[in-house]
């Protein structure tokens, strides 16, 4: 996956977002201090990053909750003003040149929706054409062209509301690209969804980023997106890029999985499993990590299955706190 | 003991109340200005010094203190949420405590009234002091319409309950809420004593749940008698019996319509 | 410019259509409402025939007073819906979606129909045509256009304040409805000091009284005088929202979360 020789879209230089948050002590009399004797204290939630993206990448920002990760997104997208340090979007300054900047770039967040809950999308389509001053014209082409691509044809005309999550979520990209955005703002939005309608959507994004050489940013704490997406990662903690290069680099860190199992019976021994690590053990459960290169996941689960009565599994990747740490930690 | 968690539910209730103090201070100075806007009107109209109705300047305007006082005091903005809570079958999760649901929103309802009849009340007092002088009353009458006051208080609770129990059945309860407490206004003799109006529909409208909660307490206040005190609580007892009646079997039936929908 | 008149009209079209999905919803909250303004003009027509005339009050003045508030307070909860809801709006956190996207936020935000304000509308023009005279006309809309636009900055007023204070948006409610609460009783006779917070620190008066006063005996200063503090409040909650917005976006105010 070598990256083409393209033009910088996102410059971030020495940025830095300090807030001021007011402490207040517990119970009532600390709530009536700090009407009259406010203290403050300072937050750094974005420590001197820098960065740059090329037109067509497709990167991942990933980090724990907290870590700055949209601090730095809402800074790029114009809704807040740095403290220190330079960015520079598609050539504009998102703090002085918001709109226009708007103008050039989508944005999706999973957990928020943009389109209109009782209406069918097409509605919420032609809102957005007015909203960015589409040509008619243009805007038929366009939609067109997305709705094939997005195979949202049948849903066109159905309310948002009686969709289906994954459908909807393509509705929704079809809504960020109506104006062609040259850089994508994506904010956890397979978030929800079952694991064929996430591999769908990956499709999807990967079909924009190669057709339109779109820029995308791409947040998300699954860790699959992240593998399947993004050939570069940024990994964001406490306000600072703790890695920012090839997810190929990386791979082997984010290859465990947790498995927990839950027991009719508490085991009295575990079996020893090469590259399996027992992290928690208690009455009726166990929790295992498994390095996925070294070791398939099915014949751990065979194992425990044949050995014991098995009620339920659950299958997830290590939080990404524990990625960041074990890549610390080398 | 279920009566301690009561307690204890409001006063984390009364606490939270504490950081609302703008809100508090822009109610109780639009409350004056009011009550305030109000008397003059009633100076105005008792210009010749006449009694109307049974009523007198003094008496009139420590009645529209009273009457706002409670309605101050009762006026409930949680019925969005616990609407949204219904709607969003919570509902279901606090079925799964202890605590019964009904019993709980009483106790926040309960807490929050205290909390204003108390610091609104200091301030209306003064003030109805202020415009219209000191008005004859006697300790028991005082006690009395207490019970009274309260009374009309719950009373009050069951109709907002009923009201945000609706939020099962409609998308959007709190506005028809709000034109509830408006009508109450006329309806449940607050801005003019239900005397004040032609006989016919006075005689209407004393028989209906609102003028129990607002006419009732206040007038007991300002023209103070047994009989209009044992008038007033049975009529509170009363519609008290029908709504919780009413609350129950809607509750009832809002329980199973959240289970079968899963919540 | 044509742009932005299709942007109106997209999105009125759609809350047009959005609401009318629900439609008992619709039919049930005007009719709601209209009752409502009902039950208050009976209300005063009662305490007029009681008392004849209070403070030089009659019921023509009555009939001003009611049609005036309820046309204009429909108009603007009908068309500027969340207006009211600005304060509550910010505190979850949505002002962020409307920065995205390249328009300026505060129309975007205020912008939504409500059908509820229907019945307030054809309330206050039912209302409308059994007192105004045809040569009155040209006058009302005007005062109701100042009124509506008085109303609409006060919301807006104090519906920016979240972007300064932390928690403010039941404060804000309140705020909102005092001033329309306080229109409805302009009848007393006041001092100076009370007519100066009538007027100027809750603007009640202005869309009351004043225009009443106007309807009933225009005198051209306080024509003027309405329209100046219109042009006023409406540029003053501009100002204040969006320079709250620029602390919000430089993260000094108590809405954003690192």
């Amino acid at each position: 996956m070598s990256q083409e020789k393209g033009k910088e879209v996102i410059i971030v230089k020495n940025l830095s977002k300090r807030f001021e948050t007011k402490t207040k002590e517990k119970g009532f009399l600390g709530t009536i201090k700090s009407l009259y004797a406010p203290k403050y204290k300072e937050v750094v939630a974005v420590n001197n990053i820098s960065f740059s993206l090329k037109e067509g990448e497709l990167v991942g920002f990933i980090g724990p909750n907290g870590a700055g990760k949209s601090t730095t997104i809402k800074m790029m997208t114009g809704i807040l003003f740095p403290t220190t340090g330079i960015i520079s979007v598609l050539g504009f300054n998102p703090q002085e040149e918001r709109i226009k900047l708007a103008y050039k770039i989508g944005t999706i967040f999973g957990q928020k929706q943009q389109l209109w809950y009782h209406l069918p999308p097409i509605d919420s389509f032609e809102l957005f054409a007015a909203i960015y001053e589409i040509d008619k014209e243009e805007y038929k082409k366009r939609l067109d062209e997305l709705v094939k691509l997005f195979e949202i044809t049948p849903y066109l005309n159905t309310p948002v509301k009686k969709l289906s999550l994954g459908e909807r979520m393509r509705c929704e990209f079809v809504a960020s690209l109506l104006h062609k955005p040259k850089v994508l703002f994506l904010d956890e939005p397979t978030i929800g969804l079952d694991i064929i309608a996430k591999r769908t959507l990956r499709e999807f994004i990967k079909k924009i980023n190669e057709k339109e050489k779109t820029t995308i940013v791409l947040t998300s704490h699954d860790m699959e997106d992240i593998e399947e997406l993004c050939p570069r990662i940024i990994i964001i903690n406490h306000g600072k890029i703790l890695y920012d290069g090839s997810t190929e680099k990386i791979k082997n860190k984010l290859n465990y999985k947790r498995i927990t199992f839950y027991f009719e019976k508490t085991p009295e021994k575990l079996p020893e499993i090469k590259n399996v690590k027992v992290i928690e053990k208690e009455k009726f459960k166990v929790l295992l990590e498994i390095n996925k290169e070294k070791v398939d996941i099915k014949e751990v689960i065979e194992t425990y299955l044949s050995k014991f009565n098995i009620i339920d599994i659950d299958i997830e990747d290590p939080p990404i706190e524990e990625i960041i740490e074990q890549f610390y930690r080398k | 003991m279920s009566l301690k968690k009561y307690f204890s539910i409001g006063k984390i209730d009364m606490l939270e109340r504490y950081s609302y103090f703008w809100e508090n201070t822009f109610s109780i100075f639009i409350l004056v200005l009011i009550v305030f806007v109000l008397a003059k009107i009633w100076t105005a109209i008792f210009s010749q010094g006449q009694t109307i109705d049974g009523f007198t300047l003094v008496q009139i305007i420590w009645y529209i203190c009273m009457t706002e006082l409670i309605v101050a005091s009762t006026s409930n903005e949680k019925i969005e949420d616990i609407g949204n809570e219904i709607r969003s079958g919570e509902l279901s999760n606090t079925l799964l405590k202890p605590l019964n649901y009904l019993g709980k929103q009483f106790a926040i309802m309960f807490s929050g009234f205290f909390y204003r009849f108390i610091t609104i009340g200091i301030i209306v007092f003064i003030l109805a002091y202020l415009l219209a002088g000191a008005i004859p009353l006697t300790f028991s009458g005082i006690i009395l319409t207490i019970i009274i006051i309260i009374f009309g208080a719950i009373l009050n609770f069951c109709i907002v309950l009923i009201f945000a129990m609706l939020a099962l059945w409609l998308e959007d309860s709190s506005s028809i809420y709000w034109i509830y407490q408006k009508t109450v206004f006329i309806i449940g003799g607050m801005l003019i004593p239900l005397d004040f109006y032609p006989t016919w529909i006075k005689s209407i409208l004393i028989y209906l749940p609102t003028s129990y909660v607002v006419y009732f307490p206040a007038k007991t206040f300002v023209h103070f008698s047994s009989s209009l005190f044992f008038t007033s609580l049975i009529g509170q007892i009363i519609w008290i019996a029908i709504f919780i009646v009413i609350l129950t079997i809607i509750y009832k039936i809002g329980i199973k319509k959240v289970s079968i929908h899963g919540g | 410019m044509a742009d932005n008149f299709n942007f109106f009209k997209a999105i009125y079209r759609l809350e047009f259509k959005s609401a009318l999905e629900y439609r008992w919803n619709f039919i049930f909250q005007s009719f709601g409402m209209l009752l409502q303004d009902a039950f208050w003009l009976i209300f005063w027509g009662l305490l007029i025939y009681k008392f004849q005339s209070i403070n030089g009050w009659n019921f023509k003045s009555i009939l001003y007073l009611n049609s005036i508030i309820a046309l204009s307070y429909g108009i603007t909860a009908t068309f500027f819906g969340n207006s009211r809801r600005l304060a509550l709006l910010i505190e979850q956190g949505q002002l962020d979606y409307y920065l995205t996207l390249p328009k300026k936020p505060l129309f975007h935000i205020i912008a939504k129909f409500r059908y509820s304000g229907i019945g307030d509308i054809l309330f206050g023009v039912i209302l409308a045509f059994f007192c105004i005279s045809l040569k009155q006309i040209p006058l009302f809309i005007i005062l109701n256009i100042c009124s509506c636009i008085i109303m609409i900055s006060w919301s807006i007023l104090f519906g920016s304040l979240p972007l300064y204070f932390g928690k403010f948006e039941k404060a804000a409610k309140v705020a909102n409805e005092s001033l329309l609460t306080i229109a409805f009783y302009p009848m007393g006779t006041y001092t100076s000091f009370v007519k100066f917070i009538l007027m100027f620190v809750i603007p009640a008066s202005f869309i009351s009284g004043i225009p009443v006063q106007l309807l009933t005996n225009f005198n051209l200063n306080w024509f003027l005088g309405i329209i100046i503090f219109a042009i006023f409040i409406f540029v003053l909650s501009i100002i204040v929202f969006y320079k709250g917005l620029k602390r919000y976006e430089s993260g000094n105010s108590m809405q954003m979360r690192g």
